[in-house]
């Protein structure tokens, strides 16, 4: 009986390929059909077939977490962090940098006078941009710390001391 | 579609964001690194901010994060995040989302895809494998055909 590597260690048979492939709307069918074409391109990318391959394993064979198709991505960080100390570790690291910077942003503009307003009309975001960041919800690219650091006169470490490593890693 | 919808937990924003299994294989590829991923993942929970009402504007802002409507894929509610940052050494990452037309059962973002844009624009390829899985999360999730 021939059979397909999927990502664990199982494998899948060709009927139950089949039998899965039938099972999907005609919708999905040509989805698959349509990836499995991408698969067999000889133009096409190694990234772009790859990401097919995933296409189709999802189609045929759906993941659902906590009974529902996909997974939240603030839960997603919630389990993975609870299961995993590394990733524990590297989100408590993120969560201390964003309020530092938090805290930082709110002195810095208590000292250039400026309004969360104002600010954000310098560096070109919404204000809700910057109330989110005061509110630790929003992590700021290095490109806005940037920005956020010239308009209030200091220097990007100032508020973001790891600036450096985080754009050079 | 599920009959029961679990809910994820208070809603910080305007919108849950949700992943589909394959975008999270894709993120693994183009950033191998746990750290990387976790930047990543805080980037686009941006998405959490998206304005209630589906902007009209071809792109814009969420927060500090460019996005832009996928001009090839035009009424299919396909955008792109652009990351401005380097993350794990990669520059030009998108993060694809899906903005479905319903609020029900739950205001719901998908990401749907990640990659490394290499090019100025999406190859058929990538074209393609959007709207597959946008085909996916309408079915399995909205229960729409």
């Amino acid at each position: 009986m021939s059979t397909i590597q999927q990502d664990s260690p199982n494998t899948t048979t060709t009927e139950e390929i089949l039998h899965a492939f039938l099972e999907c709307s005609d919708a999905l069918q040509d989805g698959v059909k349509a990836m499995l074409r991408i698969v067999f391109d000889p133009d096409t990318t190694e990234d772009e077939k790859a990401m097919a391959k995933h296409t189709i394993a999802d189609i045929l064979f759906p993941n659902y977490y906590n009974g529902n198709l996909g997974m939240d991505l603030e839960e997603a960080e919630n389990d993975a962090a609870a299961a995993n100390e590394e990733l524990k570790g590297i989100i408590s690291e993120m969560d201390l940098e964003e309020a530092t910077f938090s805290d930082a942003l709110r002195v810095g503009m208590e000292r250039a006078g400026v309004t969360q307003r104002e600010l954000a009309e310098k560096i070109g975001v919404g204000q809700p941009a910057i109330a989110n960041m005061l509110k630790r919800q929003c992590r700021p690219q290095m490109r806005t710390v940037v920005r956020i650091a010239e308009a209030l006169g200091v220097c990007p470490g100032d508020l973001w001391p790891p600036a450096k490593k985080r754009s050079v890693d | 579609m599920s009959d029961k919808i679990a809910l994820p937990g208070a809603l910080t924003g305007n919108f849950f964001v949700r992943a589909i299994r394959p975008a999270f294989h894709d993120a693994h590829r183009v950033l191998p690194r746990m750290r990387d991923r976790a930047e990543l993942r805080r980037q686009s929970l941006k998405l959490r901010f998206w304005p209630e009402k589906t902007p009209v504007d071809e792109s814009e802002q969420v927060l500090d994060i460019d996005w832009t409507w996928i001009q090839a894929l035009k009424g299919h509610h396909i955008g792109e995040l652009r990351i401005h940052d380097e993350i794990g050494g990669k520059d030009n990452l998108r993060v694809i989302f899906f903005v479905p037309q319903s609020r029900q059962p739950l205001p719901t973002l998908w990401v749907i895809a990640v990659l490394q844009k290499k090019s100025m624009h999406f190859t058929s390829a990538n074209i393609a494998t959007f709207k597959a899985r946008k085909q996916v999360v309408i079915e399995r999730f909205y229960g729409k055909g």
